[in-house]
């Protein structure tokens, strides 16, 4: 047999049960919050026309979709985030609803990745888009949402780092450098290497004012004084000075909604998409050595669609919040534990059984009908293997029906009085289902 | 707070390594390979060192098992991991070459082609350099003993890092491209340099006054 058989593409992943239940109930936290702040969901297409989702995600997402022919012929592509193909299809359909939109999405998205670096190549997102306004008190609801979803999941300890795209490259062009160098500059401060971003500026020939001037980026963050620090490296800079306005406001707007607490500001952060245009954050988590969020303004995008709208907007990274959440407080998204149980009759009672088996249902109890006929001890082994809380058997017995029920656990008699609750014309032997069943 | 976890390699870099940390004050107890420890504490400045393959540093800092890490440019640019290069810290100098038997007649790189096999132990480092000077060559990977490849017909030509070419000349060989010149660097995890940022701007700092007066 041959070995792929049995594998999966490297960097993608199966769920199993448990899991997943602790992914959706995380899932559920956060969707919960983005409905309680006015947004709405919408879904896009798996794939989409290459042409849409390249338009302008830059040099992070070159050669890292996933793409291929339709059998029409067309290139069409997995998408590789969400901001674009909502960007797509706000400006295509939902015009008249806008001023402002407010949309969540809850997606998998793809992007190839060398599994050895450790990224996945799937991977789920949560996020938000603000389409329709160019205000910053629009990115500070943005970054305040991203702050309380991150809260509602129990997430303690995370940091949030904001910082303006208008700063790095207001900054940039006062000095006067050319666009390919600009771009390295920008590349060096995504990879935090600060031993590159010294030896690109250090060939540059600048003045030793410009050199420090640029070479700050790599350092200025901390608290609100930052901002002070920043005026003093922006120089004559328009663009970088009314950034810094930005994230003035931005920040005043935060404390009033009370989520300063985990903010930090970062002068020199960038982002590895090219459409960003404004304010940009991104959040970390003990634990978990990857960014779990991100996002900012992109007042640009939609234009490339026909339709010029300033937005903002952000994700999350489900699987990264997901392992932060677990690190720091284990068990704490663990489903509740609920009444469920198995059926088991003998086959003339099937009516019966399965009538009443329909009824406990209804009434909100989780029940699952043994499908083989097993001995009672093999079905009583598996209950309490998979965790099922009560077996409930039919046979005829001497005076006809019998209902004997097999319950486990410290609320033994809660679940025996539900079952009468539910089925009060039937008379139930009750036994406790971990110790020895013989004596019956 | 946490102890901040600094992983440094095991080898000729370690020694240099750890005086410099210990003058530094970032990890002042003693350190050493000679022994089975692999984890070393500093409970007076909250510091831990411990001890990994060097080119298992940028994946133990990748992955947030180490805030911190010291190793080569070298081990950094093969490893490809997503790490933080914060400070060049300008010991363990060696230098990437190419290297072919003295007798070839080959004298630059473009010398090499289609039919011409490289031994090397960095074959990532190696496959871009030809690539982006239209190079091409096949790569074989070996993991030690490099000057024997072209002696025995395995290979046309090395990459490898040499620091002083003493030991490509005895072996015979000669070099014909000097590619760039490696340094150890202190690299960063990267959610560590933001959550744990003025611990690592201290211990940057005080590197950096270390090497100043030097």
């Amino acid at each position: 047999m041959s070995l792929r058989r049995k594998q999966i593409p490297g960097g993608l992943r199966d769920y199993l049960p448990e899991e997943l239940a602790r992914r959706r109930a995380l899932e559920r936290r956060i969707t919960e919050v983005f409905n309680r702040w006015g947004y709405r969901e919408v879904v896009t297409p798996t794939f989409e026309f290459v042409d849409v989702l390249e338009s302008q995600t830059g040099y992070a997402l070159k050669g890292s979709t996933y793409r291929f022919f339709d059998p029409d012929g067309e290139l069409v592509a997995l998408r590789p985030e969400m901001t674009t193909p909502i960007a797509r299809l706000v400006s295509t359909r939902m015009r008249t609803e806008l001023d402002p939109g407010r949309f969540w999405y809850l997606a998998n998205v793809f992007r190839y990745a060398d599994p050895e670096v450790g990224h996945r190549r799937e991977f789920y997102q949560a996020g938000v888009e603000i389409i329709g306004s160019g205000s910053v008190f629009a990115d500070a609801e943005s970054i305040a949402l991203c702050i309380d979803c991150l809260d509602g999941c129990g997430l303690r300890g995370f940091g949030i780092d904001i910082g303006h795209m208008g700063f790095v490259n207001g900054l940039m062009r006062d000095i006067g450098l050319e666009d390919r160098v600009s771009s390295a500059v920008k590349a060096a401060l995504l990879r935090q290497d600060l031993v590159g971003l010294k030896s690109i500026v250090g060939e540059l020939g600048l003045s030793k004012r410009d050199n420090e001037r640029l070479l700050a980026l790599g350092d200025l963050r901390g608290d609100e004084s930052i901002l002070v620090a920043g005026a003093d490296i922006a120089g004559n800079s328009e663009q970088a000075l009314s950034a810094l306005d930005d994230l003035k406001k931005v920040v005043s707007r935060l404390r009033s909604l009370g989520a300063m607490g985990p903010v930090s500001i970062d002068l020199g952060l960038v982002k590895n998409f090219d459409y960003y245009t404004g304010v940009i954050f991104q959040g970390h988590a003990f634990g978990v050595g990857y960014d779990i969020c991100g996002g900012g303004r992109y007042d640009n995008l939609l234009a490339q669609f026909g339709y010029d709208s300033p937005s903002t907007g952000f994700a999350i990274g489900i699987e990264r919040v997901l392992a932060a959440v677990e690190q720091g407080n284990p068990g704490l998204l663990n489903e509740p534990r609920t009444v469920s149980g198995v059926v088991t009759f003998e086959e003339s009672l099937e009516p019966v059984a399965l009538a009443d088996t329909k009824r406990l249902r209804q009434s909100g109890i989780v029940v699952e009908v043994e499908l083989d006929a097993r001995p009672l001890d093999t079905i009583f082994e598996r209950a309490v293997r998979i965790g099922r809380s009560f077996v409930l058997s039919y046979s005829r017995g001497t005076d006809g029906l019998r209902c004997d029920v097999f319950v486990r656990g410290e609320n033994r008699e809660q679940i025996a009085s539900r079952l009468r609750e539910v089925l009060p014309s039937r008379r139930f032997f009750l036994s406790c289902l971990e110790t020895d069943h013989t004596e019956r | 707070m946490d102890y901040l976890t600094i992983a440094l390699p095991k080898g000729r870099l370690l020694e240099p390594a750890v005086e410099m940390l210990n003058q530094a004050g970032v990890f002042t107890s003693d350190v050493s390979d000679d022994t089975r420890r692999l984890v070393f504490d500093d409970p007076d400045r909250r510091s831990r060192v411990i001890l990994v393959k060097a080119t298992d540093v940028p994946t133990y800092v990748q992955y947030g098992s180490a805030d911190l890490g010291i190793c080569g440019k070298d081990v950094i640019d093969e490893s490809r991991k997503d790490v933080c290069e914060l400070l060049d810290l300008k010991m363990g100098r060696c230098r990437f070459v190419v290297a072919v038997p003295a007798s070839s007649h080959v004298t630059d790189v473009s010398g090499l082609g289609f039919n011409s096999r490289v031994a090397t132990k960095y074959p990532y480092v190696a496959r871009n350099y030809f690539a982006s000077l239209g190079v091409q060559v096949e790569i074989v990977t070996l993991n030690g003993s490099l000057e024997l490849a072209p002696a025995v017909g395995l290979a046309d030509a090395i990459v490898d890092i040499t620091e002083t070419g003493r030991t490509l000349r005895d072996n015979g060989l000669k070099v014909i491209a000097d590619m760039w010149t490696s340094t150890a660097r202190l690299i960063a995890n990267r959610v560590s340099y933001r959550a744990r940022r003025s611990d690592i701007t201290e211990a940057v700092q005080r590197l950096s006054e270390v090497m100043a007066g030097q």
